[in-house]
């Protein structure tokens, strides 16, 4: 008698879940793009609330191609000095990660804390969509102060 | 043999929810009506007496921004901010709810009421319940639009 599986599917735990989690906020502190969004899927849409206009990095941003672009930009404007995780609220395919970051200008070095709030959606144990909210105001002021635009 | 009297049954029924999203779930129906019509009385009063509502952002963008806590506290602000903007359509996009604590990402157009400029945001505000009723909503707003469109940048 042979058993044959066509596939086997398992449905991913929050535990795997909250991992992919921890493991790519790691990734996006040490500032290595590639790495953050091999955890995305590769169709992913990633949106950074604000206003363009100003927040020049924020908008869409599709497939891990746009993670890395965007956080390329970001680099070159902005140096996260400090991540932390203060929640993360997991419900079926989504997820909300809480978090606290100190953020530094790198054309004037000082340095805001910001509080945001992630909204992910997950596709088995993959991120497929993130949207990331902030104070971008705030963002804006930090970073125009010094340079005076 | 076991016996037993029809009176009392062998088993009492009993339903467990593996997760019970349901009062988060049902408060955000009820606190996010309110918000979209202006309601700020019905608003304040899905939270507790001591509940605080914070509006992250700064100031000179947004006067309203800053901790607001107790229900007269939160009409006062919810009150100065519908007279700031015109809510013209909302929608939730998502309720994502574990216990007593979620997160509600909305999806709102407001008209400034000085400029007339219409623009649509996101929203974001992350919540904490006790007895069914909100202790902690903290609000996030793209705080550089919203100073746009009220004519403050």
């Amino acid at each position: 008698m042979s058993t044959s599986f066509k596939s086997l599917r398992v449905v991913p735990s929050r535990a795997s879940r909250l991992d992919v989690i921890k493991r790519a906020y790691a990734a996006r502190i040490v500032g290595d793009g590639a790495l953050y969004a091999a955890f995305f899927t590769p169709d992913c849409r990633y949106q950074l609330i604000g206003n363009a206009m100003i927040n020049r990095p924020s908008g869409l941003w599709l497939g891990r191609e746009g993670i890395i672009a965007v956080y390329q930009r970001l680099a070159q404007i902005t140096v996260l000095s400090d991540l932390m995780i203060e929640d993360v609220i997991q419900d079926n395919d989504s997820a909300a990660v809480l978090w606290h970051a100190e953020i530094r200008s790198v054309a004037g070095g000082r340095i805001s804390d910001f509080t945001g709030f992630d909204h992910l959606r997950f596709d088995e144990d993959l991120i497929s969509e993130l949207s990331s909210f902030y104070d971008s105001a705030s963002l804006a002021i930090l970073l125009n102060e010094e340079t005076g635009e | 043999m076991i016996t037993h009297r029809r009176s009392e049954p062998l088993y009492r029924p009993y339903l467990k929810l593996v997760s019970d999203n349901s009062s988060v779930k049902a408060m955000v129906s009820l606190h996010y009506g309110a918000r979209v019509d202006g309601d700020a009385e019905l608003f304040s009063r899905c939270f507790t007496p001591d509940g605080a509502l914070t509006i992250l952002g700064d100031r000179r963008m947004l006067p309203q921004a800053g901790r607001h806590v107790g229900r007269a506290a939160i009409r006062n602000i919810v009150s100065a901010m519908a007279s700031d903007l015109d809510c013209l359509d909302a929608f939730l996009v998502d309720v994502i709810a574990e216990g007593d604590r979620g997160v509600v990402h909305w999806h709102m157009t407001l008209r400034g009421a000085t400029t007339g400029s219409i623009a649509d945001f996101d929203v974001a505000d992350h919540l904490i319940l006790r007895d069914g009723l909100v202790a902690s909503a903290t609000e996030f707003i793209d705080t550089t639009s919203l100073g746009l469109l009220a004519g403050r940048i």
